[in-house]
């Protein structure tokens, strides 16, 4: 055992495999982007989605074996439907174990994209990892991964150059720094540190005197006996669909349709430097045959707005989600609150059937008082709650069923239930029914929304993809939604809907073109002069958009995206945007310098009618830009292999804008028609 | 099946494309009805009849749609569609009109159908239909119309146990509608159904059961403003 595992183990120092990963990371960016685009809006424009692409290098590193994976593991992957897995399983139970990966190729609805994609991730037959083996021998092949990253807008922002301390001002330098550090003995053991900086934070100065704003560590340990899985630091929980706990990102529409139902990932380290979706303290799963137990505490500072501190009353009105803390309120408003957390999980997993029990209880050391607004009614408000959920997964046959109730202790409910069906070969139909009651509250509610987070709001969502052949598919959805209580800037319960339709023929390997059209219903607040209250006014949207991907030869790639936008408010306004695009990647095996660029042109007339477009950045950096206004945008992202274990990256990202002279509003204003920003990223690997 | 119907055949083609009802192979009477917005006072209800002969399939269908004790708008007729070759189906309907507002007055009038589809033998049917070509109405009297739709769709059956079906429907008061819907057979016994509409955005679901010659269709239109609509519709062969 212990030989089979240390060969395991050179296998895997072997710089090849490494090597590979970093290659291929760009291909993850497509993936992230098709799995969380189609709501873009909800992310920060530097949202970090390293805990996924970490999670994808990791299985590139140690690839999942097919003949021992149970299918969580799969699933973890994102782009793989329950479906699918579970047909997987049935496979293997039915023709005996795996011979080669090649085999992926035979399991219905498995096309050449997926199994390409697949294959990358899984193995045949890799030998297990720690058992039986001695700490001490294995601390020696520990793998140590330390990347430093430094990066700043290049052009004068309003912000630092203020003098008068009474008002508002970014008290540190515009420089970011971010430090990653992991230690990895085998698959089982990891020690995760992040630490960051954003710009505007001070630096061993003020409220940050301890140097960076977010410190973030983890150690974690997996398949020790009974001990599935063991965090201290900080840590992840993702149950059900995700209307009570849910931590770290979260999947929900996208064109990868089957990605609406939720496939929770349980207790993970957290590794991402998004400095509130997360929990601090210890948990453990602990596996007793088809049943897993997990227990769970956290203690956490969280910012957020004091109100009055008079007394010793500690009242908060909300909490800050960004994570910075750079001007001196915000840096006031930092480690305000304490949250506490505990709770356990219970779950039950044979065959096609998961379903588990959670229950939570969350206190803070002040009171949390929304703003005083009709809105605001049914908001959370008070010092502590409970929570409870039950939640399940059930695959029968080529039917997957899901669903999630979610219950705040003596307020209100949340249901979602929904099915995938793989009707035929070609077709597959989603559905998706939720009802969030208003009152219904979680701090770790993600579940599928329109808003957001899964409260106020009852929808139905159906959809359907069709494959006609191996190089087709066609998908569309069709989601109406209710908001039964009032909203931010929607002053009346108000209704939505949303189609989205997307064609995309693949050349085998070499090219895809893809063409897509969404269309959007919201209500809005509408100021009419001479009424005395706003009214609701429906605000339409148009997208369409075609994508294009060819190959040329082993190392290019383009890529090229046109869009189109068309906004409409009723009675005040209409307008239309348009953005171009043309990247090129250069990625040849075994070369020391790779890079891509983007060249992109738009005219979009105002925030109303914005586009999003996920750009390449360096490794587990992530950018989702605005594009509003009307310019161009350029970027250069270039690794240097300094040494088989040493790689550089440069990035450089500017947006020129025409008839501006000014961009940005507020502290972030820059005088001029220029916005740009600037990368550096060191990693060392021993 | 998200109010498609242009390229779908049996006895409810009377109320869609009737050259669907050269799908029938032996008579059929059926009766519907639909509680609008799980209000009491509004519904509609039909009668339909369907009987093959040699010389193509003839039907007959009445409808009315009423406002309990306000309004109702009665609609009755005939339809005749045959097969030209194995491919081709040609359908002609002819409609009395009849509206009536109590305490207000009433009119009437006369409309005709067309409709056609091309129904290829890989499970492929294409239809169009084109209901009041002569915009016939009630006059001038009575502010009222007698609507003049266009449609066009297709329709495509997986494996014997999946169709899916789509319509475009062009309104002559220039409103253009998307339609789309599915139905899975999942035993031969008990189908299910779904379906979506653009103009007005509604949503669609339902279940068939079939027992010897009785075949039961229920079903709920979603409308987002104005709530849940139900649906039943018996039909029996013989």
């Amino acid at each position: 055992m212990r030989s089979k595992m240390l060969a395991g183990l050179l296998l895997a120092c072997l710089g090849t495999i490494v090597y590979e990963a970093c290659a291929q990371a760009g291909a993850d960016d497509v993936l992230i982007e098709e799995l969380v685009e189609l709501h873009a809006e909800l992310f920060a424009e530097d949202f970090d989605f390293t805990e996924f692409a970490e999670q994808l290098a990791y299985f590139r590193e140690y690839p999942i074996d097919l003949n021992r994976t149970d299918g969580q593991d799969l699933a973890s992957l994102g782009f793989l439907s329950p479906i699918l897995i579970q047909r997987l399983l049935a496979y293997r139970e039915a023709s005996g174990e795996f011979i080669s990966a090649t085999e992926l190729q035979v399991i219905e609805g498995m096309g050449p994209r997926l199994a390409e994609l697949l294959s990358q991730f899984v193995t045949v037959g890799a030998g297990r990892s720690l058992q039986g083996v001695r700490f001490a021998d294995l601390a020696a092949d520990g793998e140590h991964d330390l990347i430093l990253r430094y990066g700043r807008t290049l052009e004068r922002q309003r912000g630092y150059h203020i003098e008068d301390p009474g008002r508002s001002r970014y008290l540190g330098s515009p420089d970011r720094l971010f430090v990653r550090y992991r230690y990895r003995l085998g698959r089982d053991l990891q020690l995760a540190v992040n630490m960051k900086k954003d710009a505007g934070e001070e630096f061993f100065s003020g409220a940050q005197r301890y140097g960076f704003d977010f410190y973030s560590a983890s150690l974690s340990i997996n398949d020790q006996g009974r001990i599935r899985q063991a965090v201290v630091g900080d840590y992840a929980l993702q149950f059900g669909q995700g209307l009570a706990m849910w931590n770290g990102l979260a999947f929900g529409k996208g064109t990868m349709l089957q990605s609406i139902a939720r496939q929770s990932q349980g207790l993970r380290p957290y590794t991402s430097s998004n400095e509130f979706l997360f929990l601090r303290g210890a948990a453990t799963t602990l596996g007793f045959g088809a049943v897993a137990i997990t227990p769970f505490v956290s203690w956490r500072k969280l910012t957020g707005s004091v109100q009055t501190a008079s007394d010793s009353a500690l009242v908060v009105g909300a909490l800050g989600q960004t994570g910075l803390h750079r001007t001196p309120s915000e840096a006031a408003n930092r480690r305000a609150l304490q949250q506490s957390v505990y709770g356990i999980n219970a779950q039950y997993q044979r065959r096609g059937l998961k379903a588990g029990i959670t229950l939570f209880h969350t206190r803070f050391d002040g009171t949390i008082i929304p703003q005083p607004v009709l809105r605001n009614r049914y908001a959370f408000a008070g010092d502590a709650l409970t929570n409870a959920s039950v939640y399940y997964n059930y695959g029968l046959r080529n039917f997957h069923f899901f669903g999630e109730g979610a219950y705040q202790w003596g307020r209100g409910f949340a249901f979602v239930n929904g099915v995938l069906a793989s009707l035929t070969p070609q077709l597959s139909v989603v559905l998706l029914h939720r009802d969030y009651q208003v009152d219904y509250h979680s701090f770790f509610n993600q579940g599928m929304a329109e808003g957001s987070y899964a409260a106020n709001e009852k929808g139905f969502l159906s959809g359907l993809v069709y494959h006609p052949s191996r190089s087709m598919e066609w998908m569309l959805y069709a989601d109406l939604y209710r908001f039964p209580w009032l909203r931010y800037r929607v002053d009346a319960p108000s209704q939505g809907a949303e189609l989205t339709s997307q064609f995309a023929y693949s050349w085998y390997q070499r090219a895809r073109v893809a063409l897509r059209y969404r269309y959007r219903l919201r209500q809005e607040n509408l100021r009419l002069t001479g009424m005395p209250e706003n009214q609701i006014a429906d605000v339409v949207r148009h997208q369409a958009r075609v994508d294009g991907q060819y190959k040329l030869g082993e190392s290019w790639t383009l890529r090229n995206r046109v869009e189109w936008t068309y906004y409409q408010k009723e009675s005040v306004k209409k307008e239309q945007g348009w953005m171009a695009y043309q990247d090129v990647i250069y990625n040849r095996m075994g070369a020391r310098w790779t890079g891509n660029c983007r060249a992109a042109v738009f005219g979009v007339p105002s925030y109303d009618s914005r586009m999003y477009a996920y750009e390449n950045d360096v490794l587990y950096g992530y950018s989702f830009p605005v594009y509003q206004h009307r310019g161009m945008r350029f970027y250069a992202n270039f690794r240097y292999r300094i040494s088989r274990r040493t790689d550089l990256w440069l990035r450089y990202a500017t947006f020129i804008y025409r008839d501006l002279d000014e961009v940005g509003s507020g502290l972030d204003l820059i005088e001029g028609n220029r916005r740009s920003d600037m990368r550096a990223q060191l990693r060392v690997r021993l | 099946m998200g109010n498609t119907g242009t390229a779908l055949g049996g006895i409810h083609s009377l109320t869609a494309n009737q050259a669907g009802l050269v799908e029938m192979d032996g008579g059929g009477v059926g009766i519907f009805y639909q509680n609008h917005f799980f209000d009491a006072a509004i519904h509609s209800q039909a009668v339909m009849l369907a009987l093959p002969t040699r010389v193509g399939v003839f039907g007959a269908v009445a409808n009315r749609y009423a406002l309990a004790g306000a309004f109702s708008e009665t609609k009755a007729g005939f339809a005749y569609s045959r097969l030209f070759g194995p491919r081709i189906a040609v359908a002609m309907a002819f409609h009395y009109h009849q509206l009536r507002i109590p305490s207000y007055g009433g009119s009437t009038a006369f409309s005709a159908e067309v409709g056609m589809q091309y129904r290829s033998a890989s499970s492929l049917i294409v239809g169009v239909h084109y209901a009041n070509p002569g915009k016939l109405g009630y006059g001038a009297d009575v502010f009222s119309v007698v609507p003049s739709v266009i449609r066009a769709g297709a329709s495509y059956r997986f494996a014997d146990v999946v169709t899916v079906s789509g319509d475009i429907a062009y309104l002559l008061d220039d409103r253009l509608d998307g339609r789309m819907g599915l139905e899975y057979r999942l035993i031969p016994w008990l189908c299910f159904r779904g379906g979506l509409s653009t103009a007005p955005m509604q949503q669609y679901a339902g279940f068939g059961l079939a027992w010897e010659q009785l075949a039961t269709d229920f079903s709920m239109v979603f409308h987002p403003r104005l709530g849940m609509s139900p649906q039943v519709a018996v039909v029996y062969a013989f």
